[in-house]
């Protein structure tokens, strides 16, 4: 017999809350609003339970990381996976830019050697979010000239889901194994797709967004038995724009301690929303 | 489809939003309170009697778990 909080229970049911403990203590997600970073942090994610019409909650890495070593782009080790991250220099001196696996585009997840390819079809989980950032590029006018300028002015912006605390964005997922110190981890990639008539506005240098799911088509892509033009359909389908609720935010947001909180900007023109 | 089913409950000395979640495939109760006590997570355990006891979890917090337990139940309760 043992005890757990002072109450007596059986070895089992002790070794159960133990377990329970263990994988509470690895769920960062638990203490803080669950949102999508910038940084490879770590994501709530909805996983499939295999064979089940199921789900549970786990904590991925953002940032996908290949788990098939003789498939390119593999990285051996956690160093490998930070260089790249970050970009290098070789040993002759040549710099080698990062690469970044954060984001697939819904239109390319499908074709052939497509990283995405195999986690698309096999392996689709849904990103539990709160809420995003995306900045806003402003390029001022030149007071003389009245030609814009070439550096941007950026503005970063919050956008969330009316009257949801929560929602879904369409994600992929993959196992990786430190091959050196055998550390095990679950990576993610969200999906995106062209940005709607308010994020065109909002993420105005690439005009992307991510692939947010009603709950209809949430279900579809974690539990269907999805034809690839289906995967397709749906990993670039478009969340109207009125159902977001979208407003700038403090640019020291990061570091802020609510970086939700709305901000006013004097001098940055309204988005058109009519 | 995610729940967490949500609600609040109500204490004379404090009151909480709570979360129901499933986590690596049991159901715990995050409890957020609006004053400034730690986030406290609960489930429920079974002892040795085959009695049904409420518990924090990491263990240290049990007079608390039993008696936010006691309020969740009672909510719970009251919808069924």
């Amino acid at each position: 017999m043992c005890y757990y909080n002072g109450q007596k229970v059986t070895h089992s049911e002790f070794i159960r809350l133990k377990n329970l403990e263990k994988a509470l203590a690895n769920y960062d997600f638990l203490n803080m609003p669950v949102q999508s970073g910038f940084d490879y942090g770590a994501n709530a994610v909805l996983k499939r339970i295999p064979g089940k019409m199921d789900f549970e909650i786990v904590q991925m890495e953002w940032g996908f990381l290949r788990g098939n070593p003789k498939k390119w782009p593999f990285f051996k080790t956690r160093e490998d996976v930070s260089k790249m991250r970050s970009g290098y220099k070789d040993e002759k001196g040549k710099f080698h830019p990062s690469i970044n696996f954060l984001n697939a585009m819904g239109e390319e997840l499908l074709l052939p050697d497509k990283v995405y390819r195999d986690a698309a079809l096999n392996r689709r989980c849904l990103i539990l979010s709160s809420g995003f950032f995306e900045w806003r590029h402003i390029f001022p006018k030149n007071k003389r000239t009245g030609e814009p300028l070439k550096t941007a002015v950026k503005y970063p912006y919050h956008i969330g889901m009316r009257d949801k605390e929560y929602f879904y964005m369409a994600g992929i997922s993959e196992e990786w194994t430190d091959l050196n110190t055998g550390e095990h981890v679950e990576t993610d990639a969200i999906i995106t797709t062209a940005a709607n008539k308010v994020m065109e506005q909002v993420h105005n240098s690439k005009k992307r967004m991510p692939t947010i799911l009603s709950e209809d088509l949430a279900w579809e892509w974690l539990f269907g038995n999805l034809s690839e033009e289906r995967i397709t359909e749906i990993a670039t389908s478009q969340v109207p724009w009125e159902e977001m609720e979208v407003y700038p935010v403090a640019k020291d947001f990061k570091t802020a301690l609510e970086p939700a909180a709305r901000f006013t900007y004097e001098d940055l023109e309204e988005l058109e929303l009519t | 489809m995610f729940q967490p089913e949500r609600f609040s409950i109500n204490h004379g000395k404090y009151s909480a939003a709570v979360e129901v979640i499933s986590v690596a495939g049991q159901t715990i109760y995050r409890v957020v309170f609006s004053n400034n006590m730690q986030m406290l997570i609960l489930t429920r355990a079974t002892n040795s009697n085959a009695g049904r006891f409420w518990t924090s979890v990491p263990e240290g917090r049990q007079e608390l778990a039993e008696e936010v337990g006691a309020l969740i139940e009672s909510n719970i309760r009251q919808k069924a």
